[in-house]
């Protein structure tokens, strides 16, 4: 079966705990990382930047949230993060910045309306009362969606990357990483490919390790 | 970190007769604000800023007689994005401790944020002095360098008259000495003369003076028998104390975190060192409705930046 892109950006939708916003944390964002808004995150263990998942389950692998922002495609780990008490220590920006002139190999234009960038990357905080909203599917031959249906509530499944538009869903095809707790009511019970909402197994993710 | 404050933390506070309480954040006298005395201080209303450098044309060359001048013109340097960073500081008390706290200590936490945020301006602010080999200005290299790329390159060395003794390498000049040294008579003569020789990028020779002679309490003695002595101090030629006539100012900051790290700088208009103001201060209080826990939620968010290295020079000590 052909691969059918469906997927889209995993979102926390509510919280728990009856707070009206969702727990955030921030870190120095790896290095040429270029995970979008949405993708699930994880340290990386080289040098502690934190990068896109690598959909391995377990010790070395937990989950610390979801993106709540694009990478930036830094060209090292944390590159510009403030020092404790300073500025932004780099351009301010990564994207289009061009040379200046060629007596000063290091000075940079940095054109206006480009992104922010302060070194770190923030994520929706994968923790227990946070409630995470994404479509559903399966990576049973292809990454294709599936039908919603109430007998979901309640079981686990896992996270998978739709192989065509990059965004992560949850597979029924897997059982390893997250915990189906309701629908998204904008979507009809047994919309193929519709929103359910689920938390992370705890076993699967820090939590929060601020 | 104490973050939420009840009343089992606080008992002495919840019954009468106390004679006197020592509140450090309202007894004990803060620092005036330092920063203002050498930032460059405006606002802001956007969620950054971005700060440009250009050079000027070089020397004006001979122009024989019904022969075309020479032509030249500016040379574009680096910009710096000002990224303006919140801070912010949140305390929390239950209100059982607000209602049953007999002296209003508690009620009184804003005051308490202003010293914590005047301490995070002025750490940012002077962060342009602890951090200056690593933050950068336009020309990407850092604030204090032995070695600032000027726009003009060599040209720009080989033209500028008497400094070939001062610079580390051709087209670039220095505003930190190589190596770092201590503040002493020499070192200070030698940085003033640095100060004194500095070319723009082009090579033309600059008006700049240095003010204020910066430094962290660790120097008092010596920044003042420096400055204040009539004679050489230290020495017993009767040597007239030259550096009197220069007029520096001590600048002592309490927020440098290098005891023997000294420098000049230029007046407020000879200089770069900028902070913008985006959202000053700012105290709030809220109740959490379920738990009754009093916030006290203090924000402030500014933008500090080095444009340029001129009108600056620092030396970390020897």
């Amino acid at each position: 079966m052909a691969n059918v892109a469906f997927a889209d950006p995993i979102e926390p939708y509510w919280d728990t705990g009856g707070a009206i916003s969702f727990p955030m944390n921030y870190g120095a964002e790896e290095h040429g990382s270029s995970f979008l808004y949405g993708y699930p995150l994880q340290v990386i263990a080289a040098d502690g930047g934190v990068g896109i998942w690598s959909g391995t389950v377990g010790a070395g692998n937990l989950i610390l949230g979801i993106a709540a922002q694009n990478a930036q495609n830094l060209g090292t780990t944390g590159a510009g993060a403030p020092v404790g008490f300073s500025p932004i220590t780099s351009y301010g920006s990564v994207v289009g910045n061009y040379l200046a002139n060629g007596t000063q190999s290091a000075a940079y234009i940095s054109p206006p309306m480009t992104p922010i960038s302060d070194g770190y990357t923030y994520w929706f905080v994968a923790a227990p009362t946070t409630v995470f909203r994404a479509r559903i599917g399966s990576s049973s031959g292809g990454t294709n969606p599936v039908a919603t249906a109430i007998t979901q509530r309640g079981a686990p499944y896992g996270l998978t990357q739709d192989a065509v538009n990059s965004y992560w869903f949850v597979d029924t095809n897997k059982s390893n990483s997250v915990t189906v707790v309701g629908f998204d009511p904008l979507d009809s019970i047994g919309t193929t490919g519709g929103h359910v909402l689920f938390v992370f197994n705890p076993a699967t993710a820090v939590g929060d390790f601020a | 970190m104490q973050n939420l404050m009840n009343r089992n933390q606080f008992p002495p506070l919840l019954a009468p007769g106390l004679r006197h309480i020592f509140v450090q954040f309202t007894d004990l006298k803060e620092h005036a604000p330092q920063y203002p005395h050498y930032m460059n201080e405006m606002t802001s209303e956007d969620a950054y800023e971005i700060l440009y450098e250009l050079s000027g044309t070089g020397p004006m060359p001979l122009m024989p007689e019904g022969t075309r001048p020479a032509a030249d013109g500016i040379i574009q340097g680096g910009t710096k994005k000002v990224v303006h960073l919140q801070y912010g500081l949140l305390s929390e008390a239950t209100r059982q401790l607000i209602a049953d706290e007999k002296y209003g200590i508690i009620r009184k936490m804003p005051e308490s944020h202003a010293r914590s945020g005047l301490f995070g301006r002025e750490a940012v602010c002077c962060s342009l002095f602890n951090l200056g080999t690593t933050l950068t200005t336009t020309n990407g290299v850092s604030l204090f360098n032995t070695a600032q790329p000027l726009m003009g390159g060599a040209a720009a060395t080989s033209i500028s008259p008497n400094i070939s003794t001062i610079i580390n390498s051709a087209g670039t000049y220095p505003n930190r000495p190589n190596p770092d040294t201590d503040l002493t008579m020499t070192s200070l003569q030698q940085m003033i003369v640095m100060f004194a020789l500095q070319p723009d990028d082009r090579g033309i020779p600059t008006h700049v003076k240095p003010k204020f002679l910066v430094h962290s309490p660790f120097q008092r003695r010596n920044v003042r028998e420096l400055l204040g002595s009539p004679g050489v101090p230290g020495s017993s030629n009767n040597e007239l104390n030259w550096v009197q006539a220069e007029n520096l100012v001590g600048l002592e900051l309490n927020y440098l975190t290098t005891p023997n790290g000294w420098g000049l700088i230029a007046d407020k208009s000879g200089h770069q060192l900028d902070f913008f103001e985006r959202e000053p201060l700012m105290a709030q209080t809220d109740d959490d409705f379920k738990t009754q826990v009093l916030m006290f939620l203090s924000t402030q968010r500014f933008g500090v930046v080095a444009l340029t290295w001129r009108g600056t020079a620092f030396s970390y000590g020897a």
